[in-house]
């Protein structure tokens, strides 16, 4: 059986960013994930803003405290990681007199923090630094250093650089029991699949709840709440040049304009509170809110650019509206990372530190590798290289030249890249390449796509999944089906 | 990079961009053809099923037969054609030469010279994103088309049972090459109270088979957390809401031309169409620039893009021969029974063909064509339905400064 | 009276069919093959039928039939030939010939793929 000093419990941003921090040390650590790839629970639908540091307090919050040392924990991570990140600037908009008492408690909120570069505006400025506002905007402020992140590309570029340096990922690995014995814990998956660790980290989003239960941690429940999300085509004139903020309400940050990092404009999120973890539809009624608030925001905005709608649920801990982390006071093997919803994305470069921190007083010996760390080779992406960089790269790698995702502009070998990395799944592909995430929405790719991963991967076509076991997206051969 | 000089560049070889090239070359040209597929024909490679040619070539045809018949007619004009390449953006330069960036495995980045370029670039499905069906994001949600290649190019089963939304023709196709490979098809759904397609598909694709056609509904949702396991219909006239078991829903909710490298070139667009507006010789409004086929505006069949598209491949010629085309002064509109009339433009003094889309449906309507108010020709057309594209040839008069259409019921 | 709409070209002519015995009156058509395709549907309805076959290649290879065949045949036909694999054909060649003694030939419409 495979043995570990620490296993991660989860793959999205907060798990992958510790485990991440993990592999500089001489550790041997898993990561483990109910689904078929990383990010895939609550971290997919993330909005993917870098916040800003305005929304909660630092001298009370946890989250607040995080949130300002990720934020700025980007630069280096890009650089070594190459994800898609812009520091684009956040705005935060008043769009009726109304709201400026609260524009301003935040705006002082944000100045208390130190946000770097803070700076209220009148209207005049507004519409300097954002021309597409509407009309009805009356004043906001600037927060510099905010800005958008492609979230999945974020969260598997930790995990391959993790796995990369040493760490074991484990994926649809659905944890049922954690029994103890010798000082160590047998991790039994739900196939039945067993490792052993020493230490876990539950780092689980929307079931840390049950990972806490089933490892004799705290008792509390994780309770979803949904955002819709809305994306239009790169093309779409409502595409603001930084992420803008309406006057956030008690529950949400409210609906946003976002520039993605990939070149297209989202709309979103809601705000639900639903009964099911697994509840990741969109609806009709969220959508005509969305859009009709978004056009008070942005102008240019329009249904005619929809290209794609998705849900993605917070994982909220109730009672409590900082992050929980700490070592589990009731199991001292488990160190708990719960209740991470926003800005959990932004400040989970410093959480991975902080977990880090906490194994160490938890008796985890860090000591740094002796070994060159390894680097991530080049994503060598299409859409961002020079006809003359692409031909280049053509002498030695053929495929790098043809391209299959004519919307986003994505090369085969993009595509054999990320299916060599373990992405064996039609999302897992699409979130790591952005191949059949445009205008098209796979219609024209989605096949050679499926044969692409099948030939990679040896699958057989009509195993493949859009997202793991249960999304089969085939249903056989020809002529495996009687005609009638 | 490698250099590549021609006349006439012809990008996408389907049934218009085949056309266009061997037109182009039979006037003696130099023409390349791009196409990004590794075989001629675009879309009609998957179009298995016969209806095609019957305008075009006189003869009942497949998809696959239309594409070979017409890649041999490219081929013998003396066309070269290059697979596996991707036009991943296009120049223009100051002295009106054309320059467009080609991307393959084979040649790596080729730089491709034109006097004149025919855009051939067909359409793509709209998504059921495009119509907004809320509801899971479950594996099982294919566009007709989509669904089409599968079964069609790799010879997999999207699944076992579907729902079609929307009766286009690619619906009503996809209803029958369902249930010849298997597939139970529950009920091809349609929101408009009449069927979108050609009344022999409904005959032969739907009929056939005592497949039902709910018209007036739409999909609310879709159902299912992995695999789709049911949508949701709702009847438009009651409002009643019921749903269907199913493991598949394709969608076959209309087309939109394909025209991105246009737009990126600044080419003005016809929001009517989707199209780039064009003259008579499907010239767009940037000289030496021509667009054919289902990339100017959505043909009902390959022949019409096919025929279309030789015009364009004339022009070019012409265009690459000379530098220049008669100058299209006279503009063309029409009536609200209309919704667009092809082309924007045309040349006074000359003969042209215009293609319509009608707004309406009747059993017989009376097509006028008025050159500055004065009736230039007029035609009588039967079964007029927005499903079906309308034709019309007219002598433009010399001097003329306005071409307008009317469309009128007679009852 | 049977109402019809004729499949034989794209028009679609919506046809009226009056059987009086042996003889047949159609009206609505456009031209003379929708009067043979309504006596034919009358008597004795047949289709064209496209498919795709495997190849022994592993390839695929679009199919369809040269004439049109006996409705109550296709599924037998079709059950048959999906099941199989054929060597790869030439765009024209037979690859079933005399489909049921119908004198029907299933020929190759594309190149294997």
């Amino acid at each position: 059986m495979n043995q570990y000093d620490v296993t991660v419990i989860g793959a999205g941003a907060t798990g992958g960013s510790i485990a991440w921090q993990l592999s500089h040390f001489d550790l041997k650590v898993a990561l483990v994930d109910r689904c078929a790839d990383a990010s895939f629970g609550v971290s997919k639908a993330n909005s993917g803003i870098v916040h800003g540091g305005f929304h909660h307090s630092a001298d009370s919050t946890l989250k607040a405290k995080l949130e300002l040392e990720g934020n700025e924990m980007f630069d280096d991570l890009q650089k070594e990681l190459d994800f898609e990140f812009t520091r684009c600037g956040i705005l935060v908009v008043a769009y009726s007199d109304e709201e400026l008492p609260q524009l301003q408690k935040l705006y002082e909120r944000g100045v208390g923090n130190n946000v770097p570069g803070i700076e209220m505006c009148d209207r005049a400025r507004l519409l300097e630094l954002e021309p597409k506002l509407t009309d009805s905007a009356v004043a906001g402020f600037f927060v510099p250093r905010g800005g958008v992140i492609e979230p999945y590309g974020y969260v598997f570029s930790l995990v391959e650089s993790a796995e990369l340096n040493g760490v074991e990922f484990w994926r649809n690995f659905q944890v049922v029991s954690a029994e103890k014995e010798k000082g160590f814990r047998t991790l039994t998956a739900a196939d039945g699949r067993k490792i052993q660790t020493r230490f876990i980290v539950n780092a689980a989003g929307l079931y840390a709840d049950e990972v806490s239960r089933i490892c004799g941690g705290e008792e509390f429940e994780i309770r979803p709440r949904k955002g819709e999300e809305y994306l239009l085509d790169r093309t779409s004139p409502g595409r603001p040049s930084k992420v803008i903020f309406p006057v956030p309400t008690p529950c949400s940050k409210g609906m946003l304009v976002i520039p993605t990092a990939g070149g297209t404009t989202m709309i979103g999120p809601s705000a639900t509170m639903v009964g099911d973890k697994e509840e990741n539809d969109t609806t009709q009624e969220e959508r005509e809110i969305i859009f009709e608030h978004s056009k008070k925001m942005v102008k240019g905005i329009s249904e005619r650019d929809l290209v794609a709608a998705f849900s993605g649920l917070r994982p909220v801990l109730p009672g409590n509206e900082d992050f929980f982390i700490a070592r589990s006071a009731k199991a001292e093997d488990l160190i708990q990372a719960a209740g991470i919803q926003s800005p959990g994305l932004t400040a989970s470069p410093a959480i991975g530190v902080y977990v880090r921190n906490i194994l160490a007083q938890c008796g985890v010996e860090l000591k740094e590798k002796t070994a060159p760390r390894k680097i991530l080779p080049p994503k060598n992406r299409a859409r961002e290289l020079s006809p003359e960089e692409l031909d280049k790269l053509h002498a030695d790698e053929k495929l790098a030249a043809r391209i299959i995702c004519r919307c986003e502009f994505i090369s085969e070998a993009e595509i054999v890249a990320a299916v060599r990395r373990g992405h064996v799944t039609l999302d897992g592909v699409k979130f790591r390449t952005r191949a059949g995430m445009g205008r098209c929405q796979g219609g024209f790719c989605a096949p050679k796509i499926m044969q692409i991963i099948s030939r990679e991967s040896g699958i057989p076509m009509e195993e493949l999944t859009k997202r793991g076991p249960g999304s089969e997206l085939l249903a056989g051969r020809l002529g495996s089906l009687e005609v009638k | 990079m490698k250099q590549l000089n021609c006349d006439v560049a012809v990008i996408g070889a389907g049934g218009a961009g085949l056309s266009a090239a061997a037109a182009a070359a039979a006037a003696g040209k130099n023409v390349v053809v791009i196409d990004r597929e590794e075989s001629c024909g675009g879309v009609l490679c998957q179009c298995i099923h016969n209806g095609f040619g019957l305008r075009y070539f006189n003869e009942e045809l497949t998809g696959p037969e239309y594409a070979l018949r017409m890649e041999r007619c490219a081929r013998e004009s003396g066309a070269r054609i290059m697979l596996g390449e991707t036009v991943g953006s296009v120049k223009r330069h100051s002295d009106n030469t054309l320059e467009a960036t080609l991307f393959s495995a084979a040649n790596g980045v080729t730089q491709l010279n034109a006097k004149a370029m025919v855009f051939a670039t067909g359409c793509r499905e709209r998504t059921r994103a495009n119509i907004a069906v809320p509801g899971d994001r479950s594996a099982g949600v294919y566009t007709a088309g989509s669904a089409q290649k599968l079964m069609n190019l790799t010879g997999m089963l999207p699944g076992k049972r579907a729902v079609i939304v929307g009766s286009g023709d690619i619906g009503l196709i996809m209803a029958r090459r369902c249930r010849w490979s298997g597939i139970e098809v529950a009920a091809v759904v349609e929101i408009l109270p009449e069927p979108s397609g050609l009344p022999r598909n409904i005959a032969q694709c739907l009929r056939d088979f005592d497949i039902p056609l709910l018209l007036s509904h739409r999909c609310a949702r879709i159902m299912g957390r992995n695999r789709v396991e049911a949508v949701e219909i709702e009847n438009l006239i009651t409002k009643e809401r019921f749903t269907f078991q199913c493991d598949t829903v394709l969608f076959s909710v209309g087309l939109i031309p394909e025209n991105e490298l246009l737009k990126s070139m600044g080419v003005a667009m016809n929001p009517a169409t989707g199209g780039p507006c064009v003259d008579g010789n499907c010239q767009c409004a940037l000289p030496g620039i021509f667009a054919a086929g289902n990339s100017l505006h959505v043909h009902d069949l390959v022949d019409f893009a096919s025929l279309e598209a030789r015009r364009a491949g004339e022009a070019a010629a012409e265009y690459a021969s000379r530098g220049k085309l008669p100058s299209a002064d006279a503009e063309v509109s029409c009536s609200k029974s209309l919704k667009y009339a092809i082309p924007n433009k045309c040349v006074p003094g000359s003969a042209c063909e215009f293609f319509f889309r009608p707004t309406v449906s009747c059993a017989r309507a009376k097509l006028t064509a008025l050159a500055d108010g004065q009736e230039i020709a007029k035609k009588m057309c039967i079964s007029v339905r927005p499903a079906e594209m309308l034709a019309m040839k007219a002598e433009i008069p010399a001097g003329s400064a306005k071409v307008e259409f009317l469309l009128e019921e007679c009852k | 009276m049977k109402k019809m709409i004729c499949i034989t070209c794209p028009t679609g002519c919506e046809m009226e069919v009056l059987c009086d015995g042996d003889k047949i009156t159609v009206s609505g058509n456009r031209c003379p093959r929708g009067a043979a395709y309504a006596e034919t549907e009358i008597k004795d309805p047949r289709r064209t039928v496209t498919a795709v076959v495997h190849t022994e290649g592993g390839k695929f290879q679009s199919v369809r039939t040269d004439k049109p065949l006996p409705r109550p045949l296709i599924p037998g036909l079709l059950n048959r030939i999906l099941k199989e694999s054929y060597p790869e054909a030439e765009p024209g060649a037979v690859i079933l010939p005399d489909i049921e003694g119908t004198g029907v030939n299933l020929i190759a419409t594309g190149p294997a793929r």
